[in-house]
């Protein structure tokens, strides 16, 4: 290794460290004004809390086992609607895929149901499905499901034509044509729609919760909201924050491995 | 008798802006171990008529006559290797689809994968050949189901210069130690003279047997030593003369 080229390994190593604490030192500091600013009364800690006494908040939660009945429920609701979604969403790409005609015909129907904002379908969904997790997994799932079906159809359509015919001149069906080439071709789409999916999914859940519901961290932040607690507002949301980076990570890391496969 | 043989092929594209006559009456005949090449001008329809040779595309009027036991193997433009499926996958695709008897075919892509010098890169991914071993890879990939005829479609167009010369040399070497007979489309006068044993021109659209040239160059020289014979230019000036006359 020359000389030059190890001061240039050096040089990339302390910038890496230098943005790494400057992350660090923002954090900290957002923090330690807010407590501050709490502390010594520049702001009301009754509107904006303090980092305190949200701890103290999640404290209470988590002494009172509220705590990890919210954060499953919401958890709960929005793996499923996450999963279901893409399970679904892709399942009926691979139908409109099959089928032209159906592809054709279905065409403007989904172009309306996913320029709708499905948070309207609320009250029918309530009425429908009853006020309960029905109704929030049904609220989430339809957030993401249309946006899955058209991502998931326009990467299954964008393969290659060459490939296609390589495999129909050595006898191959559409089945095969689509196990062999459509899909593990559009496993990196997939994976990406999935990472696009995590975030719905949570947008979905806490819509929902909103709605109705009678735990879960939605419910918490509306609860907070109406009663003017908004140490258990801030508490809600920075728990929320965590999870739902937490579940983008393990998303992005399974993508990251299938990757090296596809 | 002919390998195969097509007999007044033509093909009418529809379209909702009207109809185009994509190929018109076309007739020609591949004779066994016959390496013939098909040029013409681009967008003259040379490609539709490899894909109606190979089955992928109906023609509207004729017919096409082989024996059954002809097997038709067909190669695309560029070498369109599964990125996620090692080479030796990649080559195992056509029996794998097939069903057939898997141990037998991969003994086979095995014994020609070392043959050809890509034993060692067998369980490597496409992207981490060269150019001209990917090339190789495809070719191994469509001799693996023995077939009597194989259908190239412009399958150097993608490679830069210096790689195509190489890799001419290299395909046509496998052809001939294989004794396959060979059909290859290109836009590339010279690819076409240096490599086939017969020419032929194709009129523009809508496509028509302008001219056959059968080459009379020295076959026992690779591809790229015959470009330097004195007759190659001969031929190069006569076929170029055809491709640029108008159709009559």
């Amino acid at each position: 290794m020359s000389e030059e080229h190890k001061h240039y390994l050096k040089k990339q190593k302390i910038r890496k460290l230098v943005v790494r604490i400057t992350q660090i030192g923002i954090l900290i500091l957002f923090f330690g004004l807010w407590e501050l600013s709490a502390y010594l009364e520049w702001a009301d800690p009754f509107i904006t809390s303090s980092p305190s006494r949200v701890i103290k908040s999640i404290a209470s939660l988590y002494t009172s086992g509220d705590l990890f009945v919210h954060i499953g429920a919401t958890l709960w609701e929005t793996v499923v609607s996450f999963l279901l979604s893409t399970v679904l969403g892709t399942a009926i790409a691979v139908a409109l895929w099959w089928n032209r005609f159906l592809c054709e015909v279905t065409e403007p129907y989904l172009i309306v149901l996913n320029s709708l904002p499905k948070i309207a379908l609320g009250p029918l969904i309530i009425i429908w499905v009853g006020a309960g997790k029905g109704a929030i997994i049904t609220m989430a799932l339809l957030i993401c499901l249309i946006i899955t079906v058209i991502s998931a159809l326009q990467g299954f359509q964008s393969v290659d034509r060459d490939k296609i015919d390589l495999l129909r001149s050595m006898g191959a069906g559409k089945g095969k044509i689509f196990l062999k080439l459509v899909l593990p071709a559009n496993i990196p789409n997939i994976l990406a729609i999935l990472k696009i999916n995590v975030g719905l999914s949570w947008v979905g859940t806490i819509m929902g919760e909103y709605l109705v519901s009678r735990e879960g961290l939605g419910y918490l932040l509306v609860y907070g909201g109406q009663v003017f607690r908004l140490d258990l507002v801030m508490a809600s949301t920075l728990i929320l924050c965590v999870l739902a980076t937490a579940m983008y990570l393990a998303v992005a890391l399974s993508e990251k491995l299938a990757r090296k496969f596809f | 008798m002919a390998l195969v043989e097509l007999r007044n092929i033509s093909l009418t594209y529809h379209s909702r802006d009207g109809e185009t006559e994509a190929i018109k009456d076309v007739s020609l005949s591949i004779e066994d171990k016959e390496f013939v090449a098909i040029v013409g001008p681009s967008g003259s329809g040379k490609t539709t008529l490899l894909k109606i040779m190979a089955g992928l595309i109906a023609p509207s009027g004729g017919e096409i006559v082989k024996a059954e036991s002809t097997r038709v193997a067909y190669m695309p433009q560029r070498d369109g290797l599964f990125e996620w499926r090692s080479v030796m996958k990649n080559v195992l695709l056509a029996p794998e689809i097939a069903g057939g008897d898997i141990k037998k075919a991969r003994a086979y892509a095995e014994e020609l994968l070392e043959k050809y010098g890509l034993k060692e890169f067998s369980s490597k991914r496409p992207s981490e050949l060269s150019g001209g071993m990917r090339q190789r890879a495809a070719l191994i990939r469509t001799l693996v189901t023995k077939p009597k005829l194989m259908l190239l479609d412009e399958p150097f167009s993608a490679l830069d210069f210096q790689t195509r010369l190489y890799v001419c040399d290299d395909v046509l070497r496998i052809i001939k130690a294989e004794e396959k007979t060979a059909v290859l489309v290109t836009h590339d006068i010279n690819e076409a003279v240096s490599m086939a044993d017969r020419v032929i021109v194709l009129t523009a659209r809508p496509a028509g047997v302008k001219s056959e040239y059968t080459i009379g160059l020295d076959k026992s020289l690779p591809p790229l030593k015959r470009r330097e014979l004195k007759n190659f230019s001969v031929y190069f000036k006569n076929i170029w003369m055809d491709m640029e006359a108008p159709n009559e």
